[in-house]
């Protein structure tokens, strides 16, 4: 499968209703639109996306939808460390299937790391830099995948 | 400022009686809920989060049905002018339970799933909409409506029925956020409801005959007797212009 790990947009310092409800910045939902059209530019389209059910994640999803060919779904598992739920989550795919998936750093370093390098400690590895995009190919399990690219948000708006 | 809040504690109030299986109100509660977040969700203009309670509001509307199928509401009973009063048939109502109780089983996966307490979660993090934005969407349902029903008078196929039945309880939910009038759309979704049951209940005898099932020709007529009724009644107020 194609997996790309996407970080949230740059979001609000805080929230009156604490971290989770803490919303995209206005500059950080006009930065991603070009992201976003940066990677239509590229040709990616998802035949799922999964998102954490953190605000921010919400919004960045939400903005990914026009790529999205296939359905959407909020997990709890992107908005804690990754673990075995999350693998057997993205098991259950096949080779041609392109998945998007909208969380938070350190976890999507970790993720990564785990998937990449067999070891969720090497994230720092990785600089995912708020969105940002990896690109990982393979079957989704430890040191199953190779990492075809880190685009920063910047190259991605530059497209 | 319109917020999900009450639809949101709608939804999680009658989830424990949704699990427990004990009050079929519990489940039909989850569906209604669902299905007025979702609309919601499309007055604010969101894309995210409809996926996940479309799968809500299917295995609850799956269990729903049956329910409904298996325990008519107080002094509802199928009346034909021939036969008169006519009673679930018992071969079909223990298929139908068996049915249900599979159905339940998948409810009560997903009740329990990572997906929903995901999904209830997120539905807390999003802020109330601004009223002006969810107004100028409103058009986009009252639209959808005309369109539907412009379908529906072209084709008069049930399926284009089903298609403005749903465009209509949008439009309807979507105006009760907005606490605009809608009694005119409540009456048309009783009519179109009472109408949906019995295609609901064709459906699944349609299916348990295929399966090999003992005919049940009396019921069978009672429910074609009461589909007709309900289009000739829905096609009269459709006709007339009354929803409008």
């Amino acid at each position: 499968m194609q997996l790309y790990l996407v970080r949230h947009a740059i979001a609000e310092d805080q929230a009156a209703d604490g971290d989770d409800a803490r919303p995209l910045s206005e500059a950080g939902v006009r930065r991603f639109r070009r992201v976003v059209r940066g990677l239509k530019r590229l040709g990616l389209r998802f035949s799922k996306l999964y998102h954490s059910p953190k605000l921010r994640a919400v919004q960045t999803a939400d903005l990914l939808m026009g790529l999205v060919d296939g359905e959407s779904e909020v997990t709890p598992a992107l908005a804690e460390p990754p673990g075995p739920s999350l693998l057997e989550l993205l098991g259950g795919f096949g080779e041609g299937d392109r998945v998007g998936v909208v969380g938070h750093e350190p976890w999507l370093s970790q993720l990564a790391a785990w998937l990449v390098l067999g070891e969720r400690e090497r994230a720092a590895a990785l600089v995912f830099k708020k969105g940002g995009v990896a690109w990982l190919e393979g079957p989704p399990r430890p040191g199953g995948m190779r990492l075809l690219a880190l685009l920063p948000p910047s190259v991605l708006r530059a497209i | 400022m319109i917020a999900p809040t009450r639809w949101l504690l709608h939804l999680e109030n009658h989830l424990p009686r949704a699990r427990r299986g004990d009050d079929p109100e519990g489940v039909h509660q989850v569906r209604v809920a669902g299905r007025r977040l979702r609309v919601w969700l499309e007055l604010g203009g969101y894309r995210v989060l409809h996926d996940d309670l479309r799968w809500l509001v299917r295995g609850a509307g799956k269990v729903r049905d049956l329910e409904a199928l298996l325990t008519p509401r107080s002094g509802e009973v199928l009346l034909t002018p021939r036969s008169g009063e006519v009673t679930l048939p018992k071969s079909f109502a223990a298929w139908l339970a068996e049915k249900l109780r599979i159905a339940r089983e998948e409810l009560l996966l997903s009740l329990d799933s990572p997906r929903l307490a995901g999904l209830t979660r997120a539905l807390h993090n999003l802020p109330p909409l601004p009223v002006p934005q969810a107004r100028r969407r409103l058009e986009r349902f009252e639209r959808r409506v005309q369109k539907r029903q412009a379908a529906w008078q072209a084709t008069r196929t049930l399926e284009d029925l089903h298609a403005l039945r749903r465009a209509l309880r949008r439009l309807r939910y979507a105006r009760e956020y907005l606490e605009q009038e809608v009694e005119d759309l409540k009456a048309l979704q009783e009519a179109l409801g009472q109408l949906n049951d019995a295609v609901v209940a064709l459906g699944y005898l349609d299916e348990f005959e295929a399966a090999g099932g003992r005919s049940a020709p009396g019921y069978r007529k009672s429910l074609e007797a009461q589909r007709e009724a309900g289009l000739a009644v829905v096609g009269r107020r459709l006709d007339s212009g009354s929803r409008a």
